[in-house]
């Protein structure tokens, strides 16, 4: 059995990519995977907080790495989730990306590949160094992004650097789709996200205001709750599985519209 | 004369003195060139072609030190002349070998599959040669079949052509002329050696900026379909519907130099 690393990365700060990836990593191993999900923000980690693990760390991928432990160590089980397994791989919250180099990134996660089915990388913003080691041990790469220019122009970038790495083709979380904003056109839509990316749309995430609560006290959405955010993480969890699950953009009606039966 | 050429196998230089140029008239006229656009060489290798002159050893010094200025390394020398063949020997300037290239093993065996068919392209070249003129012989350039992402940067100091669309952030730099088969939103710079003759053209007319040679236009004049179209605009707002909204300009336009300012004009067909 080997895993299946995917990264999610962004290049822009701030569009949820550490909240993409601890409620992905819950949604599959709620599918009963055996999951990892790996921080890969050395110096300024989260992945930790969002999943509400941030007291149970002992060891960290740097204390691996330079031999103070064994990677079994290292990892935290969440056992929240009974279904399969999920583990937390921290990073070191006092050292700065060059603590670790793409081709340790590649042997940590080779070491993990036999134990485990998926292993998620949360990439930390930016293209530079962090970025690069988290792209190294790639299979696949989800590129999350909200729907405004300044986002999308990133998005751009960083599917252009994965191609040239020969780790694409992308594919694309849209994350914090609000559709009445869309319909008055104060944000983009997916279809106007695609025309300029071209890369393929695994998962439309709706805002939603329980993600910030969930966030705050340590417990992904998609660990209780019907939220809409939840449901997108688990659609995304089962494409990822290979399922066919239907892509559909949410919409929003007005009034007029509604009164005349347009929708 | 001093002609810049760019080709799959990197940049050629041809300093063409008249038999009663002095040499150091050619080498003004190449820095010349090169002051142009200081930026668009910066860090490349090149070929200089000197042809039948002779030249020694200091000549080829000098022209060494004009490129690196310019952030130039040489990479080689072609030369017919005995003299000049020696003074590059003596200075260790590698002789420029044109059967040699820098051609990927892939393309260098599609190369070669194709040469069977060489005989007859020579001849259908000879048939057409008279509908191609000489400037239009003398110009290279690069075909880049793919998007062109934002942060991305294609550099050529011959013709650009794209097919498919350049994104937001992302630039294209030619010698020559810039043509793109698709959706243009990104930067370009034609002429960039100083050609005040070249054109920029795309199926979709939308840049951030347009340089022509030295003149810069921000925000050039998008042509939106009319009639209809806007009415349809019109009727998208209307409906709430942000793609027929949009109104998305879908006229193709060129932008060349008239009377020292860049002009953006839609391209009609047939005209």
């Amino acid at each position: 059995m080997s895993a299946t690393v995917i990264t999610i990365t962004s290049g822009k700060g701030g569009v949820g990519k550490t909240t993409t990836t601890a409620n992905l990593g819950i949604a599959l191993a709620m599918q009963g995977k055996r999951v990892v999900v790996f921080d890969g923000d050395v110096g300024l980690r989260n992945l930790d907080i969002v999943m509400g693990l941030e007291n149970r760390i002992v060891y960290d991928v740097i204390d691996y790495v330079e031999g103070r432990c064994r990677l079994r160590q290292a990892l935290v089980r969440d056992k929240r989730v009974t279904a399969g397994e999920l583990y937390l791989l921290p990073t070191a919250q006092t050292r700065d990306k060059s603590a670790i180099n793409p081709r340790q990134m590649v042997m940590v996660c080779d070491e993990l590949r036999k134990d485990f089915d998926y292993i998620l990388i949360d990439s930390p913003a930016g293209i530079e160094q962090g970025f690069q080691n988290a792209l190294a041990p790639a299979d696949r790469v989800l590129v999350v992004l909200n729907p405004e220019v300044s986002s999308v122009r990133d998005a751009d970038r960083v599917i252009g650097l994965i191609e040239a790495r020969g780790k694409g083709p992308a594919q694309l979380i849209v994350n914090r789709l609000a559709p009445q904003r869309v319909r008055k056109q104060e944000m983009l839509s997916v279809q106007d996200i695609v025309s300029v990316l071209s890369t393929e749309v695994i998962g439309i995430v709706p805002e939603d205001e329980a993600i910030l609560s969930a966030s705050n006290r340590g417990i992904p959405v998609v660990l209780n709750g019907k939220t809409p955010a939840a449901q997108a993480f688990h659609d995304i969890a089962l494409r990822l599985l290979g399922h066919q699950v239907p892509l559909v953009e949410p919409q929003s009606v007005s009034w007029w519209q509604r009164l005349l039966g347009l929708s | 004369m001093v002609s810049i050429k760019g080709s799959r196998n990197g940049v050629l230089i041809a300093l063409e003195g008249a038999p009663d140029q002095p040499f150091s008239a050619s080498l003004r006229e190449l820095e010349a060139k090169l002051k142009v656009n200081p930026a668009f060489f910066h860090g490349s290798e090149v070929v200089v072609d000197v042809k039948g002159a002779a030249l020694d050893e200091e000549d080829l010094n000098r022209i060494a030190a004009t490129l690196a200025h310019y952030g130039i390394r040489l990479e080689s020398l072609a030369a017919q002349h005995e003299d000049t063949m020696r003074a590059a020997r003596a200075l260790g300037i590698p002789l420029y070998d044109p059967t040699a290239n820098k051609l990927s093993p892939t393309r260098r065996r599609a190369r070669s599959t194709a040469l069977d068919a060489v005989d007859l392209v020579s001849a259908l070249a000879e048939i057409e040669s008279a509908a191609i003129s000489e400037q239009e012989g003398l110009s290279e350039g690069i075909l880049i079949n793919r998007r062109v992402r934002s942060g991305q940067v294609i550099k050529h100091p011959g013709h650009i052509v794209v097919i498919g669309d350049v994104n937001p952030g992302a630039s294209l730099v030619a010698g020559g002329d810039i043509v793109v088969w698709g959706r243009l939103q990104g930067n370009v710079h034609a002429g960039a050696l100083g050609d005040d003759q070249a054109v920029v053209c795309a199926l979709e007319f939308v840049p951030a900026v347009v340089r022509i040679a030295e003149l810069t236009l921000w925000e050039p004049q998008r042509f939106t379909p009319t009639g209809r179209e806007t009415r349809l605009k019109w009727l998208g707002a209307l409906l709430g519907s942000f793609e027929a909204a949009a109104g998305k300009p879908n006229i193709p336009a060129m932008a060349r130099i008239v009377d020292q300012e860049i002009v953006v004009s839609p391209w009609v067909v047939g005209r």
